[in-house]
């Protein structure tokens, strides 16, 4: 090829670069704006934009009974400023109905969860009578923790693994009387009112199963169960007293504070081991908080221990 | 005056940085649209780019290898080809020997006759032993040219700073001495100047020789050879292949705009010219592309740059490691984004002349300017800026249609550039030289996968060195010739 050539072929594309700039910049400008022409009014019309997100996705859509042929997730673009009436239709979903305001320059977004028409409902297959069940949150995830006749059982949220932890049967009426239940390490602590007891969780199923240790038992309420000192104690508050019991010796219990009321309200930060009471002052009518780092309190009571 | 012309650039780029930040912060839609302005604007360059690369690719695999001698032989001119003389200047300060064995050895293997090149060794009396090394140097290949020149450049001369333009100045004079003592008539003489780096084509000197013979205007042109930095391409990092694979690319881009292409590193042009326009600037650093100036001024406009058609091979410039390398390369783009101070050059040199056209010396300094400024931001934008635009928008006006369609045109450019980088892996392939042994074949998957990182590189070590060249010139904090250095760990690239 001569040199000449190159140099209209050049000059081709630079003219060709330069058109393309000047005809489609200004386009893509008032486009972006939302600018459009309207064929029927011969004008330039601000539009608007619409953005559909579904969960699932393939969504068709639906605007004002007409099919758009779109399916989620999508952008509607040059639609011009009013209510649209707008009808997201999948196979085995309700469809999901809405108006939608369109405004001129400006996104509106769409972003919903369509429901299945139908659901998947499966039976525990064992045939227990089931008293109570709690959510049991975990660093990986939730399990099910149930009290049935034939005893404590934990459970998968998908239901295919079960772990029996015990085979005592606690009755419907104490199970119902249950006020909590926590699970710390392989230590499952429940209570009521006036008891508190813990049983441990084998890591596989077994014949031999542990017993339900009853940890503490009170005449008066108990009113909340905290377990705290690297999960080996017991934060309780119960009546007018909120102490610290010994998860493996129950025996071994101290005074941790208090209250002066006995509306006195507390809450354990498992995270900074520190108790926080909100309870009267004394000598005064109204209240405080008080903030308690347990971690020098169980020391102390340590130390003691080991000088006597 | 001249501190003036040398503010102009590095102020124009921090306007058109902060503007665009600032705007955004207080009037984020009309940022919005002048960045999708600015986008389409690039879009559009960049697709004439690739046009430019592509005819340049062809232009230069079609004409590489055809008998440049024999065409030479056939052109009826005045001088004749026997008449031709061809000056090799080497500027040498502390490369290895290795280093320019290698580019000698490139010479002495080129398809032309060697009774007709005479080749200058220019050390520097800064380097200690230099007499000595091209002393052994010249003792290897004596017999193999017409003569072989030894210059050191005295170290602390008066109005000069230490660069390659004094050495290459210096090593002219001693030379345009031996031609006048030897009685060979100056406007037959070509002379290259070349970095001690540079292995010529097989065909190069042939190439020049054709090319200078058939212009009628061979006084009033310099020869620029398109650079590819493959010599130590198999040894040198990923990033660094590609920022000097980029460069050998603009270089083939310029080279399709023959009206504003300038000398660039290594160049040939008449010696008759050399002298006429005093040689090469001593006391400024981008030399390759003033000498161009100079003569563009000496000649009232009426000097061109010819784009050769074949390649000279050069070294990435590379680091004792990773880390290094990455300075090392900053600093060369650094120094060659110095050539922002042709921009004063010029325009002091545009005031005094009064022949050259007033719309060609603004079209001139527009194009260099233009040069300069999106050098120095256009990368920065696309990189930067534009993400966090986005980023900002959508925290502060999600519902804008303008953030929105700006999204939508930014993802469009990605997937322009995705095609323009094809083009790019393919056009390199042609630049590769063959795969040495003890190199693994997975390295041609790093050629690949190596021009993903271009957005992130241009800015890095495209823009931010040139942004800091015009901020030193703008603060005039000049900067001192920093030489680039050279090791050729595998010298059987090519």
């Amino acid at each position: 090829m001569k040199e000449e050539t190159y140099f209209i072929l050049r000059k081709f594309a630079f003219w060709t670069m330069s058109l393309v700039f000047i005809f489609c910049t200004p386009l893509i400008v008032f486009y972006s704006i939302g600018y459009k022409f309207d064929s029927a009014s011969s004008k330039f019309l601000k539009t608007g934009l619409l953005s559909i997100k579904t969960f699932p996705k393939g969504v068709n859509v639906l605007m004002n009974a007409h099919k758009t042929g779109e399916t989620t997730p999508c952008v509607l673009r040059g639609l011009l400023p009013k209510k649209y009436n707008i009808v997201l239709e999948k196979e085995g979903f309700y469809p999901y109905e809405m108006p939608v305001y369109v405004r001129p320059s400006f996104v509106s977004e769409i972003d919903v969860v369509l429901v299945p028409r139908e659901k998947n409902i499966e039976k525990l297959k064992f045939n227990f009578n089931v008293y109570r069940f709690f959510i049991n949150k975990q660093f990986f995830g939730e399990k099910i923790v149930f009290f049935a006749d034939r005893g404590i059982y934990i459970l998968d949220t998908d239901f295919k693994n079960v772990l029996k932890v015990s085979s005592m049967d606690l009755g419907s009426i104490l199970v119902n009387s249950l006020e909590g239940l926590k699970q710390y390490g392989n230590q499952l602590i429940f209570w009521n009112k006036k008891n508190v007891w813990m049983v441990k969780v084998l890591e596989s199923n077994s014949d031999i199963l542990p017993d339900i240790v009853p940890l503490y038992e009170t005449e008066e309420e108990i009113k909340g169960v905290f377990l705290g000192m690297k999960d080996r104690y017991l934060i309780v508050h119960a009546g007018s007293y909120i102490f610290a019991l010994d998860v493996q010796n129950p025996l071994v219990t101290f005074p941790v504070f208090t209250p002066q009321s006995p509306e006195a309200k507390i809450f354990y930060d498992e995270r900074t081991e520190t108790l926080f009471v909100r309870d009267s002052v004394p000598a005064s009518e109204g209240h405080s908080l008080y903030r308690i780092e347990l971690v020098p309190i169980i020391a102390e009571k340590k130390e003691h221990e080991k000088i006597s | 005056m001249k501190r003036f012309l040398e503010i102009i650039p590095g102020f124009l780029s921090w306007l058109i940085l902060i503007t665009i930040v600032l705007l955004f912060i207080f009037r984020p839609i009309v940022t919005a649209v002048i960045m999708i302005i600015f986008l389409m604007y690039w879009v559009c360059r960049l697709c004439y780019m690739s046009v430019l690369l592509a005819l340049a690719h062809h232009r230069v695999i079609t004409k590489r290898n055809i008998p440049w001698f024999a065409m030479c032989q056939k052109v009826s001119s005045k001088p004749a080809v026997g008449d031709i003389v061809h000056i090799v200047l080497y500027t040498i300060y502390k490369e290895p020997q290795e280093v320019l064995e290698e580019s000698l050895k490139s010479i002495k293997e080129s398809h032309y006759p060697k009774d007709k090149m005479i080749l200058v060794l220019a050390g520097e009396e800064r380097e200690s032993g230099s007499f000595g090394r091209l002393t052994s140097l010249k003792e290897k290949f004596d017999q193999d040219f017409k003569e072989i020149l030894i210059t050191i450049h005295p170290k602390n001369v008066i109005g000069e700073i230490p660069a390659k333009g004094a050495n290459a100045t210096f090593a002219a004079k001693k030379t345009y001495e031996y031609l006048m003592l030897n009685k060979i008539p100056i406007e037959n003489v070509i002379i290259s100047c070349f970095d001690a780096d540079t292995c010529v084509d097989k065909n190069y000197f042939s190439c020049l020789t054709y090319n200078f013979l058939k212009n009628p205007k061979r006084h009033q042109m310099s020869f620029q050879p398109f650079p590819v930095y493959s010599n130590n391409i198999y040894r040198a990092p990923s990033f660094a292949r590609v920022m000097e694979m980029g460069s050998t690319f603009w270089q083939l881009i310029e080279s399709m705009r023959y009206e504003k292409f300038i000398t660039f590193s290594s160049h040939s042009m008449s010696f008759k010219t050399l002298v006429e326009v005093d040689y090469w600037p001593v006391d400024l650093i981008s030399d390759d592309s003033l000498i161009f100036w100079k003569c563009f001024l000496k000649y009232n406009g009426d000097y061109t740059t010819y784009p050769l058609e074949v390649p000279v091979f050069m070294d990435i410039a590379v680091g004792k490691n990773f880390f290094d390398t990455i300075k090392v390369q900053y600093k060369q783009k650094r120094r060659w984004a110095w050539g922002v101070e042709n921009f004063a050059f010029v325009g002091e040199g545009f005031l005094r002349n009064n022949k050259i056209a007033l719309y060609e010396k603004i079209k001139r300094l527009a194009q260099l300017l233009d040069n300069h400024v999106s050098w120095a931001t256009w990368a920065i934008i696309i990189t930067f800026i534009t993400p966090l635009t986005l980023f900002w928008g959508n925290l502060i006006l999600k519902d804008s249609l303008v953030l929105f369609n700006l999204s939508y045109i930014n993802s469009i450019i990605l997937n322009t550039s995705g095609f323009i980088l094809v083009l790019c892996v393919s056009i390199s392939h042609v630049f590769i030289p063959p795969r040495p042994p003890g190199v693994s074949r997975f390295i041609y998957v790093q050629f690949v996968l190596q021009w993903l990182l271009i957005p992130f590189i241009s800015a890095v070590l495209g823009s931010l060195p040139s942004l800091d060249a015009q901020t030193r010139l703008m603060l005039g904090k000049y900067l001192y010739f920093n030489a680039t250095p050279k090791a050729r760990r595998n010298v059987k690239n090519k």
